[in-house]
């Protein structure tokens, strides 16, 4: 008897699931009418609050027209979108946290070419910020249309800055000076453990390009990869600079005691206990979606936001920087690929541009966005937006083997401030094999 | 008498059966077919081209194998690390096994407690596991390193230590030996207490009567537990994975410094992050090889040691 009752109750969990969870999935579906072709488009944003934002500002859509019915995803991940384009069933459109597939994806063919859909509806891509267009563009054409962008900025605590007797609305003009205010900040407590940071210099808080050292490298003035786009210079003498300047903060401070204190930070930038939200970090260098998160996750923290830093002595790279953004491809294996132009077209109007931007404070990737009335007032936020559309802010290398570009760089940077690697000698294997993988097809 | 026509080769009955029993076994037979067989000779195939799952696609001969072997640091470090695991991590795991089953096969109030409280961690899904040690062993704020330094002990820094990484991750798995524990328990259970009375009697103590008694009793358990311990540490993808994923930067995989890159994650970062299929096919069927080469050796070798109870040897 009991085992039937348990059988039986068996039985029905499943049973019980999957009605809920149809009726929950019905429920939350926006209603459509017959006939209506479905657009799938998937979201990379991981968390709820962006991920969300995400999935109003798509639904939008379904509001100005009547042909077809979008349905938003968000979490969802490179390797996951690849399987099912592998697999022959990706969404109609992919929206990347990272400029770095756009590349590689379109040499592979997992995704469109727009070009000929640009030529066609007579497209101004005129109206997209440099940056932005940058990150779309591979060998010449446009393979994506980027929905807003990021950039990153010099971060620092005010009140740890009075504390540490630096004048807070003084923050450091050069990389220098950055790094003597970080000595100045950092501190130690009597058994030689660090309580304060003045500076994390490779703080993995962005999913963009690995860690910081390509905005460094821009920075400092150096390239990834020359104008031809077919030489690799990751070894050049500022990126090399760039690579000794954070490694100097970790010989000084010692890599492990560095190590042992960060890791007691939340590692994600959307976090109350990330390295500069506790308050207990004095210069980071990360993205404009901090006001945002800030006022989320930090209130009570006073901070500000300056310019990158320049090398003394070259005051002309003021205002150098790096952009990334969130590149969105139709896939090859898209059963609507016009439909899909069709909603990409619309992303770059500026009622979602504004909507979405301003839910999730990422730069928008319009230029009429700067003069909109609707731009979000928040002044750090203003500063990051006036930041990006600069003129000598670049993008990662558009290439083939940029994820792998990226990733080597981390990989380089993380054995280099640990003592494992000269600058140097990291940067000129990340060069070489690069390089190879750039090369042709002696490498698998 | 009516002739009667000429039986075929099977009667009515004997075909119907066949139907019947085809159709029931094609659940098995078709899936075998999609979705284990047609994999297995693709992925063979693609192994010897240049693939991406999109763009140019053409045989490369045996580059993807030579250029694993000649030219990249990163493969070398993933097989480095993953033998690691295996040389270090799985014997201690048997070890730990053996004795926790010993333990628990005293005869004491509570066995029943003691045994669930050993076994419980082995049923936990691994990467709720793995955030949990995560957790645990972090390097400033952890339990762990907290009671270390309650005994005025090093605090090592555990998972963001290259050093320590490894040696975390072989104390995840010992703390999930569970399953290793409930075999060996079984296998204890069968040894027949003559042995021991016949070797009490012959005046061997508890050492002489564990050596002689019963690790040859429980050689079979060692072995199974040995073949499915290697075959799975050479497959070790989630806790390691789940653990870098929730201390660094979601794209680099492997970190601190490579420590933990191992076999398995590296193959899918090929394939899933670089869509270098082909050459990830050919870390898998390197894999498939060296898992059969190691089990054979084991199979082989286990001749010396492995006793069979009814064994006539």
């Amino acid at each position: 008897m009991a085992v039937k009752k348990f059988r039986r109750g068996l039985v029905s969990v499943p049973l019980f699931i999957t009605l809920v969870s149809s009726s929950v999935i019905a429920y939350s579906q926006p209603a459509r009418s017959a006939g209506m072709i479905t657009l799938n488009i998937a979201g990379c944003w991981t968390d709820s609050g962006q991920g969300g934002s995400f999935q109003r500002v798509v639904n939008m859509y379904n509001k100005v027209q009547n042909k077809v019915h979008v349905v938003p995803t968000y979490n969802n991940g490179v390797a996951k979108i690849l399987t099912q384009e592998l697999g022959g069933s990706p969404p109609d459109v992919y929206f990347d946290c990272s400029t770095a597939e756009v590349g590689s994806w379109a040499k592979n063919g997992y995704i469109l070419p727009l070009q000929p859909y640009i030529d066609k509806s007579h497209f101004d891509v005129g109206t997209i910020t440099d940056s932005a267009r940058r990150y779309i563009t591979y060998q010449g054409q446009s393979w994506a249309m980027p929905f807003l962008e990021d950039t990153f900025m010099l971060l620092y605590n005010r009140t740890l800055f009075k504390q540490g007797g630096l004048d807070p609305s003084k923050p450091p003009a050069t990389f220098e000076q950055m790094r003597t205010y970080a000595d100045k900040l950092t501190k130690v407590d009597s058994s030689g453990k660090i309580t304060q940071l003045g500076m994390l210099p490779t703080w993995a808080g962005s999913d963009f390009v690995g860690t910081w050292l390509p905005v460094y490298i821009t920075a400092f003035g150096g390239t990834l990869i020359d104008s031809s786009g077919k030489q690799v210079t990751a070894n050049c003498p500022q990126c090399v600079q760039a690579l000794q300047w954070e490694r100097s903060y970790y010989d000084k401070w010692g890599a492990s005691r560095i190590d042992r204190f960060s890791s007691q930070f939340a590692s994600l930038a959307s976090a109350a206990g990330n390295a500069f939200f506790s308050g207990k970090t004095a210069m980071v260098i990360e993205g404009e979606w901090n006001p945002k998160f800030a006022a989320e996750y930090a209130p009570k923290v006073d901070w500000a936001v300056a310019p990158l830093p320049y090398p003394a002595g070259h005051p002309e790279l003021l205002g150098s920087g790096m952009a990334g953004g969130n590149p969105g491809m139709i896939m090859k294996g898209s059963k609507h690929p016009d439909e899909a132009w069709n909603f990409l077209r619309w992303i770059e109007t500026l009622p979602p541009t504004m909507a979405f931007a301003n839910a999730i404070n990422n730069v928008p990737q319009l230029k009429a966005a700067l003069s909109s009335p609707q731009l979000d007032s928040n002044p750090k936020y203003r500063q990051f937006v006036h930041y990006a559309f600069g003129p000598k802010v670049v993008v990662f290398p558009v290439t083939p083997v940029s994820s792998e570009f990226a990733n080597e760089l981390t990989q380089i940077e993380d054995l280099v401030v640990h003592g494992k690697m000269t600058p140097k000698a990291g940067l000129d294997k990340v060069t070489k094999d690069i390089q190879a993988k750039l090369g042709g097809n002696s490498v698998p | 008498m009516l002739a009667l026509p000429r039986p075929r080769r099977m009667s009515k009955e004997t075909r119907r059966n066949l139907v019947a029993g085809l159709i029931f076994s094609s659940p098995f037979t078709l899936g075998f077919l999609a979705f284990t067989l047609y994999p297995m000779v693709a992925s063979l195939v693609y192994s010897f081209q240049h693939y991406n799952g999109g763009g140019e696609q053409y045989g490369v001969q045996w580059r993807n194998y030579t250029y694993l072997f000649q030219s990249d640091d990163q493969f070398h470090q993933a097989v480095f690390n993953t033998l690691y695991m295996v040389v270090l991590g799985v014997p201690l795991t048997l070890v730990v096994g053996f004795l926790s089953a010993v333990l628990l096969n005293l005869p004491v109030k509570g066995q029943a407690i003691y045994r669930s409280a050993f076994v419980l961690p082995a049923f936990l899904p691994l990467v709720p596991v793995a955030m949990l040690w995560n957790w645990m062993f972090s390097a400033e704020n952890g339990i762990v390193n907290y009671v270390l330094g309650f005994l005025h002990l090093p605090q090592p820094g555990w998972l963001i230590d290259p050093g320590w990484s490894k040696p975390s991750l072989i104390l995840l798995n010992l703390w999930t030996v569970g399953t290793v524990t409930i075999i060996y328990l079984a296998a204890l259970q069968d040894v027949p207490e003559a042995l021991y009375e016949a070797a009490e009697l012959d005046g061997a103590g508890w050492w002489s009567r564990l050596r002689h008694v019963t690790l040859p009793m429980v050689s079979s358990a060692s072995f199974f537990n040995l073949i499915t311990g290697v075959v799975a540490t050479f497959q070790i993808f989630a806790t390691a994975y789940v653990i870098t994923l929730n201390t660094y930067n979601q794209n680099v995989v492997g970190q601190p410094q490579g420590s933990m890159m191992f076999y398995l994650i590296y193959l899918w970062q090929q394939a899933f992050t670089y869509a270098r299929i082909g050459y990830a096919s050919a870390m898998a069927w390197l894999l498939f090889v060296a898992i059969m080469i190691v089990t054979v050796a084991l199979f082989i070798g286990s001749r010396r040691w492995v006793y069979y109870a009814g064994d006539a040897r």
